[in-house]
């Protein structure tokens, strides 16, 4: 019997089995369970594959997305959901970034120890830093062209508006057939996904640099005889300009002056500052990711280096990274990390509104400062009237986009005024002149955003 | 008449048919608290099943002496009892001229001992007449076992009765009625909040299942307590399984609350039926090829006439009733592997239950029912292993199995698609791997205090109940409460493993251990299959699933693990000595020494169901030879009973302390 007896505790293997068995899952239940729970079969939280708890506000408490009888309704004008598609996200999770679907489970309310439960059954409510309407007049501003539209607060990091075009009705869906153009890369939001060639605007980067390598930044001067000559290639421009300094060149957006400025920069130290700019690298934006741009210094004094200088090659930014570095030159060096969440309301005394976050300095604030004057000189000197009354600072581009089609309008810059720190990027594909297509859209932004 | 009742709670619980997900009355505020009161309730239970089980003293019985040459003496702690030079022999004899295991005494029911020769190279004599094969033992008797020789003393009735009256009955640290008590407690909170989860659609079974099951329980109980039993630990887990069973049901299936209810009083039936049959060592093994026979029988029927659902063969209809034969057969087979200690060293009997276990798990793979193969194959292992104890044979079987296992992946594309998607769950998620997606997000759902009962989405998918029910009731009612079930599995395992060291005979010690390991097994399938932690094979959970056929055989099996338990007064599957007792009592023993014996079962008043047994005992000792502490002196005070031999392993200070 003894023989028998002792032989039983070979039945501990299978208790021994179901504790590591439980340790397994637990661990995965700790690391994945938010994600198991969001998935869409799950029905607690999702009819027919669509979240049924949560709500989305604007910054001023207008719903962009609530649950009707537990089914997730966007805003009721269509203009509003339109225009901010890309932010809230679509039905059916193609547009990954849209919190909807990044934050799903924030909406849900999931944790480890309650899982969904809610009292009432109802989730979380999250509140943007977006203001719907000026979302609204930024889409109108397009006029149906494709592009990207970002208005952020410097001093709080609050993205006030992003648009991204072409866009669709999240409420109706259409059909998308692959390869419509007019549906070109309907899924991702340029403003926070994408990287774009930048063309003019990146003199300010190379601005930038100069100001902080050369004393004599200010006043160096090139010769512009409509276009440079580097390594037999020419680097052409759109006038001749003569003999230029740097805010001559800004406003005129000189190709050969700021070909030549790369070039005594070297390549490494542009890229230097482009990185140090913050334009290189994906930045977090209350968890989503940016997109990350992209700089290939050029071998030193060679065309691809010269090309660079003036935003035009293998270069290309992200709307919403830019942004923040005009932020960071209007508030004398030190970049405030975008952010998209103003608050979520847990059913619990709201924390709502948080601290801005800094980023790492850029540049010394003098240097800073100096930028900050000649993208306002420039913007007063060559730009007059085109933003009325409003103390914008910023550089226009028109960056090439090859095959002889109509390059991509840009607008980057600023509002130098305290009672609207306002920075502001506009991209218009295929939009012509910088001035023309990309300004005047930011103009009836920036004219909505300050009244 | 269920809609009027279910407006009128409607009305008092001030709100309308979406009452649950309203704010403005106190519904929500009820589940709110209660998805923290069951799992509390539910530990509670199982904390106190636990503490009962581990803090009882578990007291070995002494059936006789050997007294051998040197002039000591050595108890026998059981019917079986093996003689020979091995150190885990149960009666350990050093002498070069004894082989290791050289002999077994044994005694049955009516206190008949033989000895069985094992095969020993000096062989056995009784009273100088050699041993073949096995022979009767009279008290008297003078064994030589190489030589040496030994004689057995075996005990009078009345020392059997005073041995029982001073033994600990169970249920003395923590009464099993206010155990019951706190399970009825949870049942009438999960009853109220499923009928206030089900308002929109109330079915009266809801609350008519709970009444049953509660009755059910306390009939049970009071039933057992008049036959003088008070050990109720076993039975209080498989009901608080029981009652998550009836939440599962409630959800998934209102209209079959009653139904469940009635095969959970079928099962009850089964389960006393098979503790009577148990009682008796005899009956056990007369009953053994019948029911072995009639098992495999029963489940090549199933072969034929089974339905497939879902790919499997697994159920057989009558009429409106479905069985299960592999659920069935479990208990069939539990009685074809168990064997007492004279038939373990025949390597024959092993063959045949090798040939049988085959047989088994053959026709289960035929039916494509892989996952009750592999419960039935976890405990061929088991048992095989409890028998013979030759890591040999296992390790041929688990080659051998490994090879069918390489044969069936190659035939059978479902199962080994099954493999495939193991750990992939997620990459076909509305596909192959539905069920544990499903599952797996039911859990996380839930979080460790679920949603609310009744509250849950998982039941509306196919077979939920039955297969991935362990995500259910984590998701109604958390992963606490899932982990309890899980944790009530595995205590009765803890405690067939601790109390097989008392057991009587060897056939109860390997009935527990098969029945604890498919039990665990099936635990370990269910709830890690359905995860995805291991494949998906689709079985059920003891006590917990959907399913009459499980039900039964839970309780059924549940008998095994209570015939084990050998704890004075614990089980209705271990006679009570009544007629011992009496004799005791008529010989003046004292009741007052004895701290033990009170008065809660008094003897002579529920003295039924006792079968006349002794009866070739009627005479008194005669002197000499009993070591009776009837007479008087020091050496023979009631300590002496057990101070004998080397080997005190099983008695704790305490209950030392307290004989004394």
């Amino acid at each position: 019997m003894k023989k028998v007896n002792r032989r039983t505790y070979s039945i501990l293997a299978l208790i021994l089995a179901i504790v590591v068995l439980s340790t397994i899952f637990l661990f995965r239940l700790a690391s994945d369970g938010e994600a198991w729970a969001t998935f869409p079969t799950n029905t607690n939280i999702f009819r027919d594959g669509q979240l049924s708890v949560g709500a989305v506000l604007d910054r001023n408490d207008v719903p962009l997305a609530h649950p009707v009888e537990r089914r997730m309704r966007y805003n009721d004008d269509v203009t509003i959901r339109r225009a901010t598609l890309h932010i809230m996200g679509d039905r059916a999770g193609n547009i990954g970034t849209g919190i909807l679907n990044a934050y799903a489970g924030t909406l849900i309310g999931y944790n480890f120890f309650t899982g969904v439960y809610s009292l009432g059954g109802e989730g979380n409510t999250i509140r943007l830093t977006i203001d719907a309407d000026l979302n609204t007049v930024a889409y109108g501003a397009l006029n149906g062209r494709h592009g990207a539209v970002v208005v952020m607060n410097y001093e709080t990091g609050e993205i006030l508006a992003s648009v991204s075009a072409p866009t669709f009705d999240p409420q109706n869906p259409p059909q998308i057939t692959p390869g419509d153009p007019a549906f070109d890369g309907v899924f991702i939001n340029r403003v926070l996904s994408s990287a774009f060639v930048p063309g003019s605007i990146f003199k300010i980067v190379t601005a930038g640099a100069a100001l902080d390598t050369f004393p004599d930044a200010w006043n160096r001067e090139y010769l512009c005889t409509g276009y440079v000559t580097v390594a037999g290639h020419r680097v052409t421009c759109t006038g001749n300009h003569g003999r230029i300094n740097l805010l001559q060149a800004m406003g005129h957006s000189c190709n050969p002056y700021f070909a030549q400025l790369a070039l005594d920069l070297g390549g490494p130290l542009l890229r230097r500052y482009t990185e140090q700019f913050g334009l290189l690298d994906s930045i977090d934006v209350d968890g989503l990711p940016s997109g990350a741009g992209n700089f290939v210094a050029g071998a030193d004094g060679s065309a691809a280096l010269a090309w660079s200088g003036a935003g035009q090659g293998e270069n290309l930014v992200n709307p919403l990274s830019m942004t923040r570095l005009l932020g960071a030159i209007a508030r004398g060096g030190v970049p405030i990390e975008p952010r998209l969440i103003a608050g979520i309301d847990r059913g619990l005394p709201t924390l709502f509104g948080q601290d801005p976050v800094e980023g790492e300095r850029i540049l010394p604030t003098g240097v800073a400062n100096t930028l900050s004057n000649l993208l306002r000189e420039t913007a007063i000197g060559y730009y007059g009237g085109a933003f009325g009354t409003l103390l914008v600072a910023g550089k226009t581009g028109t960056a090439e986009v090859g095959q002889g089609r109509t390059p991509h309008a840009w607008f980057a810059g600023f509002l130098d005024d305290p009672r609207n720190p306002l920075a502001f990027v506009v991209l218009v594909e295929h939009g012509g002149g910088g001035l023309a297509a990309a300004g005047s859209v930011a103009n009836t932004v920036l004219q909505a955003a300050v009244r | 008449m269920d809609q009027d009742l279910g407006n009128l709670l409607q009305s008092l619980g001030g709100q309308g048919a979406d009452a649950a997900g309203a704010m403005g009355g106190f519904f929500p505020y009820f589940t709110f608290l209660s998805r923290f009161f069951l799992p509390a309730l539910a530990l509670i239970v199982l904390v106190r099943c636990v503490r009962s089980l581990l803090r009882e003293t578990y007291e070995p019985e002494i059936w006789g002496y050997l007294s051998l040459p040197n002039a000591t003496r050595v108890a026998l702690y059981h019917w079986e009892n093996i003689i020979g030079r091995a150190q885990n022999a149960d009666v350990v004899l050093n002498y070069p001229t004894l082989s290791r295991n050289h002999a077994a005494l044994i005694r049955d029911d009516k206190a008949r001992w033989s000895a069985i020769d094992l095969g020993s190279k000096a062989g056995v004599t009784i009273n100088g007449r050699r041993v073949e094969g096995s022979a009767p033992v009279e008290k008297g008797d003078v064994l030589s076992l190489g030589g040496v020789e030994v004689a057995l003393l075996d005990l009078h009735p009345a020392e059997l009765g005073a041995q029982s009256m001073s033994r600990t009955k169970p249920g003395r640290w923590l009464t099993p009625s206010g155990t019951f008590l706190f399970l009825t407690v949870f049942q009438i909170l999960l009853a109220v909040q499923l009928t206030i989860s089900s308002l929109g659609d109330f079915n009266i079974q809801i609350p008519l299942g709970f009444i049953a099951l509660t009755g059910m329980m306390w009939g049970y109980f009071f039933f057992v307590r008049s036959l003088g039993r008070t050990g109720f630990e076993v039975e209080a887990l498989a009901f608080l399984i029981c009652s998550v069973a009836m939440s599962v049901i409630a959800t998934s299936a209102p209209d079959e609350m009653l139904q469940t209810a009635a095969f959970i009083f079928l099962g009850l039936v089964l389960f006393v039926v098979t503790c009577i049959i148990l009682r008796d060592l005899r009956w056990a093994k007369r009953w053994r090829y019948p029911i072995a026979i009639g098992g495999v029988l029963f489940l090549a029927l199933g072969y034929f006439f089974a339905e497939e659902i879902n790919g499997a063969y697994r159920w057989i209809r009558i009429g409106t009733f479905t069985i299960q034969p592999s659920e069935l057969v479990k208990i069939a087979f539990i009685f074809a592997g168990a064997a007492s200690l004279d038939r373990l060293f025949a390597r024959k009997n092993l063959i045949l239950f090798i040939a049988y276990s085959g047989m088994c798990v053959g026709i289960l793979a035929l039916m494509n029912d892989f996952g009750s193969a592999a419960v039935f194959f976890a405990a061929f292992l088991v048992i095989a292993y409890l028998r013979s104890g030759d890591v040999a044979t296992i390790a041929l079987s688990l080659s051998s199995l490994g090879f069918a296992a390489f044969m069936v992946l190659q035939i059978r594309p479902h199962v080994a698609q099954r493999f495939a998607t193991w750990g992939n769950a997620w990459s076909d998620a509305y596909g192959v791997g539905m069920q544990q997606v499903r599952t797996m997000s039911s859990t996380a759902s839930g979080g460790l205090f679920g949603l609310g009962a009744g509250e849950g989405v998982l039941h509306r998918v196919f077979a939920a109940d039955a297969d991935m029910v362990f995500g259910i009731v984590a998701e109604e009612l958390g992963l606490i409460l899932a982990f309890i079930c899980v944790a009530a599995i595995v205590t009765l395992a803890v405690f067939a493993i601790r109390t097989s060291g008392t057991a009587r005979s060897s056939f109860y010690v390997i009935a527990a251990g098969a029945t604890v390991t498919m039990f665990l097994t099936q635990v370990v399938l269910n709830v890690f299959g359905s995860l995805d932690v291991i494949p998906f094979t689709g079985l059920t959970f003891p006590f917990l699933s959907r399913g009459g056929s499980s039900m039964l055989a839970s309780w059924g099996m549940l008998a095994f693990i209570k015939a084990a338990d050998n704890r004075q007064n614990a089980s209705l599957a271990v006679k009570l000595n009544r007629r011992d007792i009496r004799e005791a009592k008529s010989m003046d023993w004292d009741e007052e020494e004895s701290e033990y014996y009170d008065e809660e079962a008094d003897y002579d008043e529920y003295d039924h169901g006792y079968e006349m047994e002794h009866e070739e005992h009627p005479e008194p000792l005669e002197g000499g030879l009993a070591p009776s502490y009837f007479d008087a002196g020091p050496q023979h005070a009631p300590v002496e009973y057990w101070d004998d031999g080397p080997d005190l392993r099983y008695l704790d200070d305490e209950w030392e302390d307290g004989t004394r």
